[in-house]
């Protein structure tokens, strides 16, 4: 066949250049036949009484995106929209997500979708079909961001985010910027919501995210305020811009942020029993060692000011233990801090010194091991094991876990004794040492 | 038939001296009959000794030759017998002032010469005697012998009495001078390059390999164009086998004309059917050395600056002579970037194309956005966009070559600018497929032998139209085939991807990567086993430590004192 110069060559030429006309190739689809969706969304819909998935969709609009100066080939495209929400309903969500080219006059791509989105509805009865979906589907990859709204769905959807042309960008880097800045939303790749949802002994938890009333003033209301201002500990820096009300050039106010994540939604099975705060999230955040970055801020010795404290290297493990046949659970949980800010008078900043290092790590500690204990209450409140304390049985004790466990370990989490060993050293100081002072 | 009138007057010449030249005279339009076809004509002119007579003799040559304006004939007296003489050569090829020195030396009359009947061939002997102090001279005894005599710059002095002519060497041919070349530039390395002279380009080489070992063999190809080939070579190392097989591919050739070594590739090359180059072909004195040092052979030809080396192997073309004079860290990088080049001059359109339109999702968001938003409005299908554009390239480079320097600039501003500017205004091509298209371009500007530039601009082609119809799939499919087809390829016997495939780990020291020259302890493995080893090892520079230890110890000394 590789003779060279016998009829290979000629039928190679021959079949390539007929390859130019064959406009109709398998599989060959040209850029401008498509639509490619960024976002997809799943909300629970009834018709008739039956239960019907509806699927939101955001598709890109090319036309807007070469309105730009890239060319004149868009035509017009200054007035049209960054992208376009489109809904379709269905038995099941991939026929719901099919009956979306109804209307649409191109064939959808799913394959750059980034965030997949559930309304509070969905989730509640369950949203084991639309992870179904994901893995089982050719386009549909699990490696987008994945959340639960709080509120309504489509209002989220058609929200203009300041900073990005598309909402589906919005989302995907709001979940991502949150988790890496905050950690106070949990872990929100689809892939590793799929990985908590295999394994025994452990509980999905997804992100929360809520679309924020516009008021005039452009001041949100959000559960991040009413959960965090009693502690006085974080928040703040959301917000520090829009506390004073600006105007821009139309006179129009600038509007607040038109969405946050923060707190979690916490399912047993596929089925979503309840939220979590931003607080109880970063508190199981802690435990399975998925805290990126946040801050703490403890009180001084002496209550006369506040520390702000940077966590910048966090490393846990839950060490299950078998004590007089009860199992216990050990939580060992190193992290290291760094001082940020004192916020005290002058005066009476504090000098480094060693016992005020001990008094300050031993606070930081505490802190951290409140936060754990508190997110450990509320879910043995929902009666979900989001940390994965029974998956650690069930690595370590095979057999204690398919005996004893296996089938009751809802109840048995909630009777759950569970130790939280925290050592938090603070090793940076900043660039100074001491603060500056009058002499 | 009256060719072979001649051709029995030729035998019979000896015998009956006087018969013969009668007949001759009585043909005397011979040569000038128009029905001899050229083959005749080459066979009589071969066959035509030279007579005793010198009006026969010039007679002859003027009538074979049809008499040209550039033949000078000069007539004269020579020796004290006053003897008839003429000095021919032709215009061009000769060098005026040695010829006028012939001419003195002859036309002095001093020569003690015998007189009367056989002066000629005396007097001819007596020139050569006195002419060899200052030239290479050689007798003629056919009009044959007499004519490339003179096309290779010879003056011919004919006397009366004489049947032979004394050929003497005033070459004095007008070359151009010996540049830089411009199709292989380099910015450190020697700024020579081969020429159209034979001789010139064998001293160039001679001048950097003195040895006399550089083995030099002379071919005469072409029976009407009679080009001087040459096979070179280092005896005792490059393989017999190999010379062997270059001597009997070269002088098989039987061809009327060798006008460029592109004749003699055709000629000798293993497959004639391979889109990649066989025998590598340079212009550059320097690369030839390295070649030849490495064991192989160079074939040079007359009238043409580009020099073949056989064998070649895949890996010669990507590599530059700066990457040896450079040092080893910038040449290395510059050789892994030429193969990078290389795999984007060959790859990439057809990788867009098959991106674009068959696996969009491998691209990220943002960017399949831009793509897809700068496509919006073309009204031709990806495959088509990017055929005409790589095609309006082809034709913009070709028409860089073929005109004029003078228009150049401005056809290269129309071109690029005017027409590709006016191409995305229209919306009949995309922004994105411009981008490819130009980088495609310069990537294959980066590769050194501009003759594998051409085997990567159609492979190109190919490779679009596969990515256009079967996606990655049919270009991952084409490229098996070129893979397979490159490492099945020979070079005179030698594998064409030869320290790939068959994997020879100490030929990779020259690969990719260069190692330092003091590390090159070993020739390639195929072509140098005759003497593998090029130089002692351990000549890693380092700071001498017995001289130190000398040092310190003297120091030691002086602080005793």
């Amino acid at each position: 066949m590789l003779r060279p110069g016998g009829h290979f060559l000629k039928l190679t030429a021959v079949f390539c250049l007929l390859s130019l006309f064959t406009t109709g190739c398998w599989d060959n689809r040209e850029p401008e036949w498509l639509a490619s969706s960024l976002l997809l969304a799943f909300d629970l819909d009834e018709e008739k009484g039956e239960k019907m998935y509806k699927a939101f969709v955001v598709l890109a609009n090319p036309l807007f995106q070469s309105g730009g100066e890239s060319g004149s080939t868009g035509g017009g495209g200054g007035e049209k929209m960054p992208s376009w929400v489109h809904s379709a309903r269905g038995r099941t969500p991939f026929e719901a997500i099919l009956n979306l080219s109804q209307g649409t006059t191109r064939q959808i791509r799913f394959s750059h979708t980034q965030a997949l989105l559930f309304s509070e509805k969905l989730a509640r009865e369950g949203i084991w079909p639309v992870l179904e979906l994901f893995q089982r589907h050719r386009e549909l990859r699990p490696t987008v961001q994945t959340a639960v709204v709080d509120g309504d769905l489509e209002e989220l959807l058609r929200t203009e985010f300041p900073l990005e042309f598309l909402p589906s960008t919005a989302v995907d880097r709001l979940l991502r910027i949150t988790g890496i800045e905050r950690s106070i939303i949990p872990d929100s790749q689809l892939l590793k919501k799929l990985i908590e949802f295999t394994r025994p002994g452990e509980e999905m938890i997804l992100a929360r995210i809520k679309a924020l009333p516009q008021k005039a003033g452009g001041e949100p209301q959000g559960e991040d305020q009413q959960g965090q201002q009693g502690k006085g500990q974080q928040g703040k820096e959301q917000r520090g811009g829009n506390q004073q009300v600006r105007r821009n050039q139309q006179g129009q106010t600038p509007p607040g942020p038109p969405a946050e994540a923060i707190g979690a939604a916490v399912f047993r099975g596929d089925k979503m029993v309840g939220w979590m705060d931003g607080h109880e999230t970063r508190g199981q955040n802690w435990v399975r060692n998925t805290l990126q970055r946040g801050v703490i801020v403890i009180e001084l010795p002496g209550k006369n000011g506040l520390a702000a404290i940077e966590i910048i290297k966090i490393w846990s493990k839950i060490k299950p233990r078998i004590n007089g046949g009860e199992v216990t659970i050990t939580v060992d949980i190193t992290a290291e801090g760094r001082l940020q800010d004192l916020v005290v008078s002058p005066a009476e900043a504090p000098r480094p010194d060693k016992s005020l290092d001990q008094d300050l790590e031993n606070r930081f500690a505490e802190a951290i091991r409140r936060e754990c204990e508190r997110s450990l209450t509320r879910a043995k409140e929902l009666k979900a094991d989001i940390f994965g304390f029974g998956n650690a049985i069930y690595c370590k004790y095979p057999r204690l876990w398919e005996e004893h466990l296996a089938g009751r370990w809802e109840e048995a989490f909630s009777r759950l004794s569970v130790e939280f060993l925290v050592e938090a050293p603070i090793k940076r100081w900043g660039l100074i040492l001491t603060s500056p002072s009058k002499r | 038939m009256k060719w072979l009138n001649a051709l029995l007057g030729k035998r019979t010449r000896t015998a009956k001296d006087r018969a013969a030249k009668k007949e001759l005279e009585e043909d005397g339009e011979n040569f000038t009959d128009h029905r001899l076809d050229i083959s005749e004509r080459e066979a009589v002119a071969k066959s035509l000794s030279l007579t005793k007579s010198l009006r026969e003799n010039l007679k002859m040559i003027r009538e074979i030759t049809g008499a040209p304006g550039d033949l000078t004939i000069r007539e004269f007296k020579s020796g004290r017998g006053q003897v008839e003489t003429v000095l021919l050569h032709l215009e061009g090829f000769v060098d005026n002032k040695l010829v006028e020195n012939i001419l003195r030396m002859l036309g002095l009359g001093s020569f003690q010469a015998p007189v009367g009947r056989g002066a000629g061939p005396n007097l001819l002997q007596e020139f050569r005697r006195r002419l060899l102090q200052s030239a290479e001279t050689k007798e003629v005894a056919t009009v044959d012998d007499l004519w490339n005599a003179l096309t290779n710059g010879y003056s011919v002095i004919l006397c009366h009495g004489s049947a032979t002519g004394l050929a003497c060497d005033t070459w004095g041919f007008k070359y151009r001078n010996i540049e830089e070349p411009s199709t292989e530039s380099t910015i450190r390395g020697p700024r020579d390059g081969f020429i159209e002279s034979f001789y010139t380009n064998v001293a160039l080489l001679r001048k950097r390999i003195k040895t006399p070992n550089l083995w030099l063999e002379e071919f005469t190809l072409g029976s009407l164009s009679r080009t001087k080939v040459g096979i070179l070579y280092i005896k005792g190392l490059a393989s017999e086998e190999l010379v062997q097989e270059v001597r009997q591919r070269v002088s098989r050739i039987k061809t009327a004309a060798i006008l460029e070594s592109g004749y003699i590739e055709d000629f000798i090359e293993d497959n004639p059917f391979s889109i990649f180059p066989l025998l590598f072909q340079t212009e550059r004195p320097d690369r030839v050395t390295g070649c030849l040092l490495e064991g192989r052979v160079a074939v040079i030809t007359d009238n043409t600056p580009f020099v073949l080396v056989a064998p070649m192997d895949f890996p010669m073309l990507l590599q530059a002579p700066d990457d040896y004079y450079e040092k080893i860290f910038i040449g290395s990088f510059l050789r892994l970037l030429r193969y990078f080049a290389f795999g984007i001059s060959v790859f990439l359109p057809g990788i867009y194309v098959a991106v674009i339109i068959f696996h969009n999702e491998l691209l990220q968001a943002q960017l399949l956005l831009r793509i897809a938003a700068a496509k919006e409005g073309v009204p031709f299908p990806v495959v088509a966009e990017v055929f005409l554009m790589e095609i309006l390239f082809e034709l913009l480079r070709e028409a860089g070559i073929r005109l004029p320097r003078a228009i150049g600039p401005a056809i290269s501003i129309v071109g690029a600018l005017v027409l590709g500017d006016a191409a995305i205004r229209a919306g009949l091509v995309s922004p994105p497929v411009v981008i490819i298209v130009s980088l495609t371009a310069i990537a294959s500007f980066t590769v050194p032998t501009f003759s594998f530039g051409i085997a990567a601009r159609l492979l190109r082609f190919i490779f679009i139209f596969l990515g256009g119809a079967f996606g990655l799939f049919g270009i991952q499919f084409g490229g098996l085939l070129v893979l397979i087809y490159m490492s099945s390829v020979r070079s005179f016997g030698y594998p064409y991807l030869a320290p790939v495939a068959p994997r020879i780990l100490q030929s990779f020291k020259d690969l990719a990567f260069r190692a330092w020259w003091w590390r090159m302890n070993t020739r390639p493995l195929l072509l140098g086993a005759r003497e593998p080893v090029r130089q002692p090892r351990g000549q890693q520079p380092r700071p001498d430590i017995e001289e130190e230890e000398k040092e310190k110890t003297g120091k030691g000394r002086k602080n005793d004192h």
